[in-house]
């Protein structure tokens, strides 16, 4: 009796092992990679150029933090009558990737019907990227990434402030968007708002921008 | 004999399932607002914190370590409110909260909740209950639950850091 038992639990150690070691964590890289190609999916990279912010203006502080954040990457999933069901799959693993032990989560907001989530890689004084994780179950899902190299918050937080005072010239977000096929001129519908909102996270004025589905 | 050794091992189980599962279910009530700041946010401040030269500003990072997590909720839908404040109140009793004061003006009842730590001066928690839900034409109800190894004497700290609303009652509670 006792030595069927032990098998079965050295057999169900071992599929437990197989199982999860085909399944390898996919990190939220690959993630974003994978759904830039999948339908109904909107994904970009926003270099940091496209704010025409100019750092010379910046404190020595802010500049450093500045130049430690490399690009802004954004993958919206705009939620339609057609793709409910696929929708809840991908929220459900995009969720369950922020769940990994890489990912530490800074502060969970909810609001409206739409709940954000705050998190970050990297060790605490050098954070890799700060993510931003946006769902509504109305109008669809968000991530932006913010990539860096080593950012400090106290220094990205001067860099913010002293943002408020220098201008930011939108002509190069409307012109990235249009290379993209996303035509800011018409009005759109339900993605509008997902990536309005997704924008609007960055402290990007939206007012006078508009989205069509791809 | 095993009947029974099975529910007291389910009953055991089932206690510290509960505590945590009442603000989870605040967390899903309809038209709330709900923020919750982690561990790792406080720990992310208080790096920052030792930057700040402004000794009014800093919270200073005894209080910051001292943070386990924060939870605000808030509601001005009047079913969500009454339901809001019976989910904290049962919180409460179920956790033996210590009520710390009270205040009853007009429209609004603020309570002000602690649990004990381990050493005198140090508490595990505290929950703060704002319930305006007998005002009939703005009803609201604000529940905020804060858990770590806090020293009594930083909470009005706290809350001013964070911008509580109560503030002025908090401030007399603990410190005076």
């Amino acid at each position: 009796m006792n030595k069927i038992i032990l098998k079965i639990v050295l057999l169900t150690l071992a599929a437990t092992v197989a199982l999860t070691s085909c399944d390898s964590d996919p990190t939220l890289q690959s993630y974003i990679v994978d759904s830039g190609a999948k339908e109904g999916f909107i994904s970009t990279s926003i270099p940091k150029s496209i704010f025409g912010i100019d750092d010379n203006k910046f404190s020595k502080e802010a500049q450093k933090a500045y130049k430690s954040v490399s690009k802004v990457s954004v993958l919206v999933y705009p939620k339609t009558a057609e793709n409910a069901a696929v929708f809840k799959k991908e929220s459900t693993q995009l969720n369950n990737i922020l769940k990994g032990n890489q990912y530490k989560t800074l502060m969970v907001h909810n609001e409206d019907g739409i709940r954000a989530k705050f998190l970050y890689q990297g060790d605490k004084d050098a954070i890799d990227e700060v993510i931003v994780f946006g769902t509504s179950d109305d109008m669809g899902m968000g991530v932006a990434r913010i990539l860096g190299n080593d950012m400090n918050l106290s220094g990205i937080m001067k860099m913010m402030k002293e943002l408020e005072k220098v201008d930011i010239d939108p002509a190069g977000i409307k012109g990235i968007l249009g290379t993209m096929g996303i035509d800011t001129n018409s009005t759109g519908d339900l993605d509008e708002g997902s990536v309005k909102a997704m924008l609007e996270s960055k402290g990007i004025d939206t007012s006078f921008m508009a989205v069509t589905k791809e | 004999m095993k009947k029974l050794i099975l529910t007291l091992v389910l009953a055991v189980m089932a206690t510290p399932l509960f505590a945590q599962d009442a603000f989870e279910k605040m967390g899903s009530l309809k038209n709330i607002k709900e923020t919750v700041v982690t561990k790792d946010a406080f720990e992310l401040l208080a790096e920052m914190d030792m930057d700040i030269q402004d000794e009014n500003l800093k919270a200073g990072k005894d209080l910051l370590d001292s943070l386990k997590d924060a939870r605000f909720y808030s509601t001005s839908n009047a079913d969500s409110a009454k339901k809001m404040i019976s989910i904290a109140n049962a919180y409460v009793k179920s956790n033996s909260l210590v009520k710390l004061m009270s205040v009853k003006e007009d429209d609004q009842d603020f309570a002000f909740y602690i649990k004990k730590g381990n050493t005198p001066k140090k508490i595990q928690a505290l929950v703060m209950i704002i319930d305006e839900t007998m005002n009939t034409s703005n009803p609201e109800a604000i529940v905020m639950k804060i858990t770590g190894t806090i020293d009594l004497g930083q909470i009005s700290k706290l809350t001013k850091m964070m911008n509580v609303p109560g503030q002025k009652q908090i401030e007399k509670a603990t410190q005076g």
